[in-house]
Order: structure tokens, then sequence, then C-alpha cells
């Protein structure tokens, strides 16, 4: 079954192009079955490729020649590694759920086939990316996600925000391409190769092809600039802006791409290179430190954020930053561990999120919720499960991925890493429960129609939501105890990278009394109302407040720092353009058009007369021509 | 098999000569001769690329006819011009490119348009002299369908253009012309030069090729290589349209009708191009590798200055002409590395350019038709009233800010590798160009088809059948060419393998 992990992949593709062969007319109910069946098909040949692996290690890679440069190859092809194994298993199965789920949240849409056609695509592209043996294919699929991304964010074209996020998350994201982009043609051209096997083993043997660096910090710089593609793609800080508006998408867009899958891929990267990482304790050094900084600065914004999608997306950012920073650690087994968890319980959010937006008539606005328990019991329990996950309470999911984390921080010797990954932990929990409390608890605060109205969604939304929720409830076990750090010892099928972290009792008492005093906290404030949130707000605290209300104004500063200027470089070009370099020209076509008045009567319009002056013009030419050429010569 | 060189190239002209005798206002008859005229040159080229060798070097599917003899041009030597024409793995590529374009752009033009007979006579006569540049085998024949593209495009554009193509067409003619001095006068001296050596005065390029190559420094002079190789360079600035000869470019592209702006972005500005390839890479290899970092320099310049001046252009004919300028900077990039890659690299760019031109030029001609206007701001949601255009719109933006899948992704990452084998900094500040190709092209593109339908466009058509056959065509193209690469680099490596080891490494 390994040599036929292509299908995977091949069946999206496949569900895709006959979504774009049956066009608009398609009905509904088929166009979700063939888009399901695809994935599910390819969640069935995941999980019996995963049981191979568990029985007989990666296999591959299987390549194929695609072109020939001069006196080198390009390929393509594809692998079964444990750490791909995983996410194909991950990918297809929440793909599977999402495309159940949007059969209800899009339903009625004008354009409901593209919007299966895009998600084909999306999952095809996102397949492909994992199974890609070598960083040049990856890299072609690491751009298809993002152009899935850019289509499925601006789904909604006519909205003008829409537009704009969807602009936004292909540039942003683009920059950190360019970084990849550089990254991946310098390891081609010093080690003359994009395989994954081939680049390991070149840099572990030193044999590099580059003679204006030492072989060292060209590793640092070419490991930072594959890292810079991982912060645009991951949203890690400085890159992260993009994620957050992105949320214009449709909801299941937002939990498939920006919360499962797409955003998962830079970590996912690093991964997959991770030997090449290793090489550099410089790059781990900055890639732990811009994680922490993510993890902890996407949780600040997060606790004052008034939509339900964008706390759950700055909570993603969080999230993907702990990933990061755990790879920077060596935390190898933790970060893919918790880039697994993290997938079923934060699709479970969105999709949760979702249903909650589609029973409120497309409200997102927190403040205008509340008392939504009662009216969607199954959406609200589902919700509570994916937030006590989020939270890393025992014995759900993210308790037992991100102990390993903090453990791994902790033990690394970088003790303000670990306390950020505290903090973070505290407000990560704090956040969630906020909306959690102002949700689902209290009296509603919007129009009281739409409150009646309100109703659970039929079973092709709640089915996703309660398989999730036993996901987010049992998947954290794999990486227990219980099961016998079953993960771990799967993950070392790919060979032993990174150190393992396996969590003291006290490390998981401490996080989980942490995630509790978050849950406390936000309790106290918007469930009981013992400590008023507003007065918080307008208090002394104010400054921070807004601090964290306004995003730390960063994409004022972007734009302010960036985008004004690059303008007005290319205004000032544009004036130069036209008034010096074309003026110039101009002006002696000025004094051309002058000087020749007096021949204007040659000028009869006809074009015999025009021919014959080329003609005696180019004879005058050729033999100046001669002249000075032979003149030259002889 | 020669023959059907010939045929392609004359066809044109035998179909301009068949239109003189057309009534005037016989127009349906005019176009339908036009399609013929270069239907026929692009069934033919199909079936020379399924006869090509691509294992072979030389020149393929030769045929050489006496043309001109001049005795006594210089002392004893004689002068031969011959009606020489072949193609090899560089030519063929820039073979099937104009045959394509060129065809489809008739398609694309209206017979109800004013004077269509005129019109068609003058493209027929373009359509020769760009099949001409790209088969011909001696320098002189080559020089001769240069000129000829020069005087059907002041007629093209002058006739049929914009408000203000009488200045514009001038401007064409002088500019080109300025740029045809330059290579005549190179041409002349590399026949010259290689007389001298071989003791026969000829036009001929191959054999030109092969003095040059065996030609010791004493023979041929270091100086006068790099002095030729400035001389034919500022000819080719110009007619590729590279900063600061460009300004032909933008106002060529805004005034000139749709069907001829596919002609002039799609194959008219890749003569200068194929120059830089055949005569510089080919014959001139030495002068190019001295003068490799101000090529590069210049080729980041072009990528990076004509990048930003199109992200504030306000009418979509100025953007893609400055998107193709900075597109084909990157081709000066690669072939300043002058390696496998870069060479490679460069080749893919041009061709790539060269469709997608075609293909935004025609989509945009589209908009234009239904709109009135080609003004970025003024258009709006077309995608309501128009998704098929306004998707494959979205499709050409792609492919040409470089989505992988598409044709410029892998000339992108070719050109770019060979760059940062040969001057990594150079290439690194090169590379701005992906980033700043997404800001203009995503910007003008949802300004166009995304947000609220503009209250007048609600109605507009969407795309008719047979304009949908260029539309389809070219897209195919871009995206075989990016799925499957081998399609294109099969065709080119030999050659490239050629002048990799001339160059000697």
């Amino acid at each position: 079954m390994v040599e036929y992990a292509w299908l995977v992949p091949f069946f999206p593709l496949v569900a895709y192009l006959l979504l774009f062969v049956l066009g608009r007319r398609a009905q509904e109910g088929i166009v979700t079955t063939l888009a399901v069946l695809a994935s599910l098909a390819g969640f069935v040949v995941s999980l019996s490729i995963l049981s191979q692996v568990h029985a007989n290690g990666p296999s591959g890679p299987y390549i194929f020649h695609w072109l020939t440069v001069g006196s080198f190859d390009l390929s393509v092809g594809y692998e079964v590694t444990a750490l791909n194994a995983m996410m194909l298993v991950v990918v297809t199965f929440v793909s599977t759920l999402v495309l159940l789920f949007s059969k209800g949240y899009m339903n009625g849409d004008k354009r409901f086939v593209v919007f299966y056609q895009y998600l084909c695509l999306f999952i095809f592209s996102m397949l492909g990316l994992v199974i890609s043996p070598n960083l040049l294919q990856m890299y072609i699929f690491w751009e298809l996600v993002g152009l899935c991304s850019f289509l499925l964010v601006g789904f909604w074209y006519f909205k003008p925000e829409a537009a704009a996020a969807a602009k936004k998350a292909f540039i942003v994201t683009r920059i950190g391409d360019l970084g990849l982009f550089i990254g991946i043609v310098l390891v081609f051209v010093a080690t003359g190769t994009f395989e994954y096997s081939g680049v390991f083993q070149a840099i572990q043997s030193g044999q590099l092809n580059i003679d204006w660096m030492s072989h060292d910090n060209f590793v640092t710089l070419v490991a930072i600039l594959i890292f810079v593609g991982a912060i645009g793609k991951s949203a890690q800080f400085p890159l992260h802006t993009w994620l957050p508006d992105a949320m214009e998408g449709p909801t299941p867009v937002s939990a498939l791409i920006h919360a499962a899958t797409m955003v998962a891929a830079g970590v996912y990267l690093v991964a997959r290179a991770f030997p090449l990482f290793e090489a550099s304790p410089d790059a781990l050094t900055v890639i732990a430190i811009i994680g922490g900084i993510t993890a902890i600065f996407a949780a600040l914004i997060g606790l004052t954020q008034n939509d339900i999608k964008r706390v759950v997306a700055y909570s993603t950012i969080s999230q993907l930053g702990y990933m990061v920073m755990a790879l920077g650690v060596s935390a190898y087994v933790a970060s893919t561990f918790h880039l697994m968890t993290h997938a079923f319980f934060k699709a479970l959010l969105f999709l949760a999120a979702g249903s909650v937006i589609h029973a409120i008539h497309h409200n997102q606005d927190i403040r205008k919720m509340g008392g939504l328990w009662k009216k969607l019991p199954i959406t609200g329990w589902t919700f509570l499960i994916g937030a006590l996950a989020l939270s890393g309470i025992p014995p759900f999911a993210g308790f037992w991925s991100k102990d390993e984390i903090l453990t791994g921080a902790l033990q690394s010797g970088n003790t303000t890493l670990f306390v950020l990954g505290l903090i973070a932990a505290f407000c990560t929990a704090f956040y969630i429960f906020r909306v959690f409390f102002l949700t689902f608890t209290g009296e509603f605060r919007g129009e009281k129609d739409v409150y009646d109205h309100a109703h659970e969604s039929g079973s092709v939304m709640t089915l996703p939501l309660v398989l999730l929720g036993i996901m987010a409830i049992i998947a954290g076990l794999l990486n227990s105890p219980v099961t016998g750090y079953a993960f771990e010892h799967f993950m070392h099928l790919d060979g032993e990278l990174g150190q393992v972290h396996e969590p003291s009792i006290g490390m998981m008492g401490l996080s989980t009394v942490v995630g509790l005093l978050g849950i406390g906290l936000a309790y106290l404030m918007y469930k009981s109302k013992s400590i008023n949130a507003e007065a918080m707000a307008n208090g002394p605290l104010r400054p921070l407040y807004l601090l964290s209300f306004n995003k730390f104004y960063i994409d004022e500063l972007y734009h302010y720092v960036i985008v004004v200027p690059v303008v007005w470089i290319a205004r000032i070009l544009n004036f130069v353009d036209h008034w010096i370099v074309d003026g110039i020209v101009r002006a002696l076509g000025e004094a051309g058009y002058v000087s020749s008045l007096g021949l204007k009567y040659s000028q009869n319009g006809q074009v015999q007369t025009y021919g014959l002056i080329t003609l005696l013009g180019t004879v005058l030419l050729i033999g100046i021509s001669l002249y000075v050429v032979i003149g030259g010569i002889y | 098999m020669g023959n059907l060189l010939t045929l392609i190239v004359l066809l044109p002209l035998l179909g301009a000569l068949v239109l003189l005798f057309v009534p005037r206002n016989a127009q349906g008859q005019a176009k339908a001769i036009a399609l013929i005229a270069t239907f026929l040159p692009l069934i033919f080229a199909g079936s020379l690329y399924a006869g090509f060798d691509s294992g072979d070097q030389a020149m393929q599917f030769a045929v050489n006819y006496d043309w001109i003899h001049i005795n006594h041009v210089f002392h004893d030597k004689a002068l031969d011009i011959d009606f020489a024409l072949g193609i090899d793995g560089l030519s063929l590529p820039f073979l099937l490119l104009t045959a394509l374009i060129t065809f489809l752009a008739v398609i694309v033009s209206k017979k109800t348009m004013h004077r269509a007979k005129e019109y068609f006579f003058w493209y027929l006569l373009l359509a020769t002299g760009l099949f001409g540049c790209f088969v011909a085998v001696d320098l002189f024949l080559f020089f001769l369908f240069l000129e000829l593209t020069l005087i059907p495009m002041y007629f093209l554009i002058g006739i049929w253009g914009g408000e203000r193509k009488g200045p514009v067409a001038v401007k064409f003619l002088v500019y080109r012309g300025i740029a045809s001095v330059g290579i005549l006068l190179a041409f002349v001296g590399l026949a010259f030069a290689a007389g001298s050596v071989s003791g026969d005065l000829t036009m001929n390029l191959v054999s030109i090729t092969d003095t040059f190559a065996k030609a010791t420094p004493d023979q041929i002079s270091d100086t006068f290589k790099t002095g030729i190789f400035l001389v034919l360079l500022i000819g080719i600035l110009i007619e590729e349209a590279f900063f600061p000869f460009h300004t032909w470019l933008p106002d060529t592209h805004e005034q000139a009708p749709t069907a001829i702006s596919m002609v002039v972005g799609g194959v008219l500005m890749k003569i200068g191009a194929y120059i830089l390839f055949r005569i510089g890479v080919g014959i001139l290899p030495d002068a190019v590798q001295h003068y490799a970092i101000l090529i590069a320099v210049l080729g980041v310049i072009n990528v990076i200055y004509a990048a930003l001046v199109a992200l504030v252009q306000r009418d979509w004919r100025k953007l893609l002409a400055f998107s193709a300028i900075s597109h084909m900077g990157v081709v000066l990039l690669g072939v300043a590395a002058m390696n496998e890659a870069g060479l490679q690299g460069a080749i893919f760019m041009t061709i790539s350019s060269g469709l997608l031109s075609g293909l935004l030029f025609l989509l945009i001609g589209l908009v234009q038709e239904r709109t009135g206007t080609t003004m970025i701001g003024a258009l709006g949601g077309l995608s309501k009233p128009m998704p098929i255009i306004a998707g494959f719109l979205l499709a050409a933006a792609l492919a040409s800010l470089g989505l992988p899948g598409m044709s410029g992704f892998i000339s992108e990452v070719m050109a770019f590798i060979g760059a940062f084998k040969a001057f990594p900094v150079i290439a690194a500040v090169g590379t701005a160009g992906i980033v700043l190709a997404a800001v203009y092209l995503l910007w003008a593109m949802q300004r166009t088809t995304y947000g609220p339908t503009t209250v007048d466009y609600e109605s507009v058509s969407d795309v008719r059948a047979l304009e949908s056959i260029p539309m389809v065509v070219l897209t195919a193209f871009v995206i075989l060419i990016g799925v499957y690469p081998a399609i294109l680099g099969d065709l080119v490596n030999q050659t490239i393998l050629g002048y990799v080891t001339r160059i000697g490494g």
C-alpha cells in the first residue's frame, strides 16, 4: 500500500477536476458526496499507510524524472515517513469532516460548487506538500496551498474586506516565501540536489559547494531563510498579521486551512527538514525565540478581541508559536504531537464557532451573544471540550502535548521561554473561556428575534463536531503513559530526531493549575461577574488594554514604515520615468521635429515615399557600417 | 521538410499579396485569408516540432539558396548573402511561439474594423518578418526580416492605434530604427572579423559562430569582441525595451490595438532576447562574461525599477508593459550567470513572458471591449457579469507572478539557481521582484474583478465562443510548460549544453 501513497492526493485532485467539469449547475448533494468520498478514500488509504509504516518503517522516496537542466536533473515523486504518514491521516480526517460540515454551512450559496472545487484543490495541494520527497516539489505545493488560501479567503469576492484580506494573506506569506525560495535555491547551489536525504547527507558530511562563506555560517543562513518561509506560512511574529484578517473567509475554511492544516505547514517543514536545523544551533535558537515571542504575543492580543473567530485565530497563532518554540528547543516529538492534537481541537473550535455563527445569522461579535447553551447543546458541549483541550486541562488532548513542550523548554535551560510559555498558557485558558462564557452562558445580548430562531443545525454539521470532540478528548492519550508513549515510538521510526521530553508529575500539576487559574479568572469576570471587566479595561490598566485590543499596532506600523514609503518610492520613480527617462527622449524628438520642419513636404502620406526613404536609409546605414567596420579591421 | 521552413516564412507574405486582389469591402474574405496564411504556418511549425531531433545541436530542416554574390567586396574577397533558413533548439521554441501568437491574434482582430483589408495586409507582412527573424541562418537575411517588422508595425500602430497613435508610431520607429543601427553594425563587424580569420567572407550564422569558437585571441582580439558586443547590447536593450531604453514599450502597448499588443508583447519584443542568446551567448560568450556583472546589475535594476513603476500605474496596459520589462530583467540575470540553469531559465522566461503577455493583453482587450476602459480604477466586480474572463484573468495574473504549476515559476527557479551560483548578492536583490509582482498584479486583478460590481457593468457579456479559443489555448500552454517543463526543456537542452561547453564550464 505504501507505494500507492500517491493515491491519497490523487483522489481529491480527481474530485477537483470532476467538479470543474460539472460546473455550477451541479446539485449540492452530488457535489458534497463526490468531495467527501474522495477525501474519505484518501483517509482510508492513509490509515493503511500508517499501519504499514508502523510495521515496516518509512519507505521511498519514489522518484520520477521531471526536467533536465543542462547536465542535471530535477525530479518529482513521493515518500512515506512516520511524520508524513501521521500528517496524511490528520489532513484527510479533518478534511473529510470539514467537507461534510460545509454542506450545511454553505448551503444555498450561489458558488457552492466553486467552494468545493477550491477545497478539493486545497486538500490535494496540502497532501502533495506532505508527501513531497524534495524541497522544490514541497515549495510548489507550498505555493499552491497559499493560492487556495487566497481563493478561499476571498471567496466572497464582492466583499471588499474579503478581497483585502485575501490579498494581504497572499502577499504577507509571499514575503516569507521569498526567504524560503532563496533558501532552497541556495541549498541546491551548495549541494546540487533538492532531495531531503541528499541535502542532509551533504550537510552532515560538510560537502558544500560554497566558497563565499564558511560552511557553518552557510548552514545557519540557509536554515534561517527556510524558517522565514515557516514564519510566513505559520503566521509567526512578525509576519502573523495576515491570519486574523483571513477570518473573512467562510468558517469551514478557517477550520481546515487556517487552523488544522496549512498554517501547520511551516511547522511541518521545519520538522521535515529538522536534520538541517539541527546542524545549526544558532538557527535553532532563533526559532525558539521567535516561537516563544509568538506564543505569548498572540495570547496577549487574544485577551481582548471581540470577534469569536479572531480570538480563535489569535489562539492558533499562539499555539503555532508553541510548536515552533518546541522545535527550537529540539523537542521534535512534542512539537509534532502538538501539531496533531491542535489540528483536532482547533478545527473543532472553529467548526463550533461556525455552528454558532450559522445559527445566529452570521454575527461574530461575542458581545452580542450569550445564553446559547440551551439553544445549541451539541455545539456548546463540543466547544467546551475544545476549550478544555486548548486550555491544557487533563485528560484532554492539549494537556499532554503542551506539557511536553513546556518540559522541553524548561529542560533546554532556557527558563525565560518556559516562563513565557506558562504565562501564555494562563492567557490561553482565560481568553477561550471568556469566549465560552460570553457565548454560551448568561443572557442573549443580540436581537431577541435572532435568539428565538437560533437552533442546532442538521447532522452534517453536528456529526463533524462530535467526531472532532472525541478526538479532542482522546488524541492526547496517544503520547501518554496510558499508551506507553506510542506516538513517540512511532515518530522515532524516522530516526531519533531531537530530544524526548516526558513531563513529570510536577509539571503536569503546575500547568493544570495555571490553566484552571485562567479559567477561574474568566469565570469571575464573565460568568459570576465578581470582577468588573469594563472597569478593568478603563482603569489604570487602560494603556495595556489598548495595546492588546489594537494588536500592538503592528498593522499600523507596517503601513507607515513599509507600505507608505514603498508607494512613495514608486511614485517618484514613475515621475522620473515619465519626465526624465522619457522626457529626454521627447525633448530630442521635439528638437528633431523643429529642425525637420523644412522637410515636412516630404511627408506627403504616400506609403511609397516612406518605403523609398526607409530603403534608402537602410542602404546608407549598411554602407556606413561597412565603411566603419572594414576601416577598423583592415 | 526544409521546404516547410520556407513556406512558414513566405506564406504570410503570399497571403499579403493575395490580399491585394481582394476588393476593399470584402472584409470577411480578408480575414479569412489572414487566418489561412497564419494557420498553415502554425500547422507546419507543429510538424517541424514533431520531426525535430532534440539530441542534435546542428541546424535542422536547413535550406540554403544562393542569393546575392558580390565580388571584390574588399580586396579579393567576395561576399555571399544566402537565403538560408534552419532551426535548432533555440529557434524552435521562438518559431512555435510566433506561429501560435500570430495566428491567435488574427482571431482576435475584428473584421469589422475600418480599413480591415489594409490592416491584414500589414499584419501578414509583419508575420513574415517575425518568422524570418527566428529562422534566418544568414545575418543579412535576419537583418532584412528585422527591418521588415518595422514598417508594418509603424502603420499598424499609426492607423489602427489609440488617440496618441501618431507620435507613438513615430517613437516606435525611431527607437527600433536606432536599435537596428547597433545590430547592423555588430553583424557587419562579426562577418568581417570571421572573414578575416577564415578567408571566406560570409554572413552565414553557423560558419561565423564556428569561426569565432575556433579563433585564437591573436586572430580576433578580446577588445574587438567586447567592443562589438557593447554595440550589439545597445541594440538589444532597445529592442527588448530594457531600462533606460524602455519607454517605447508602455506607449506602444497603450496605443496599439489588442491583437498588435499581443504580437508586440508576445513575439516582437522577444527578438531582442533571441539576439542576445543567438549572437551574444552563441558567438561572443567571452564578451558576455566580461560584462557579466554589468548585465546582471542591469537585470536587477530592470526587475525592481519596472516592478516599482508598475505599482503605481493606472492603466492596465501600461502596468502589463512594465510587468513584462520587470520579468525580462530576470532574463538578463540568467544570461549574465552564463551557466546551464541561468541560460535555460532565461530562455524559459522569454517564452513564458511571451505567452503571458499575449494572454494578458488579450484579456485586457476583452475587458476594454466590454467596459470601454482599461483604467484600473474605473473597473470593479467584473467576476459577477463575466466570471469566465475574470477567471482567466486571475489565472494569467497568478502565472505572471510566478505561481508554481504555470510557466513563470519554473523559469524563475532556473534563472535564479543560475544567478545565485554566479553572484548570490545581486541575485538576492533581484528576488524582491517576486514579491512586488504579487503586489501589483493582485491589486490590479482584484480591483478589476473583485468587490461590488459597478452599475454600468452589471449586464456586460462574458466571453464569446470564438474569442475563447486564444484565451484557452494560451492558458493551456502556460499550464503545460508549468506542469511538464520538459516539453520545452528537452528542446533547448542540447543547444544550452553546446553553449556551456564553449564557455568552458
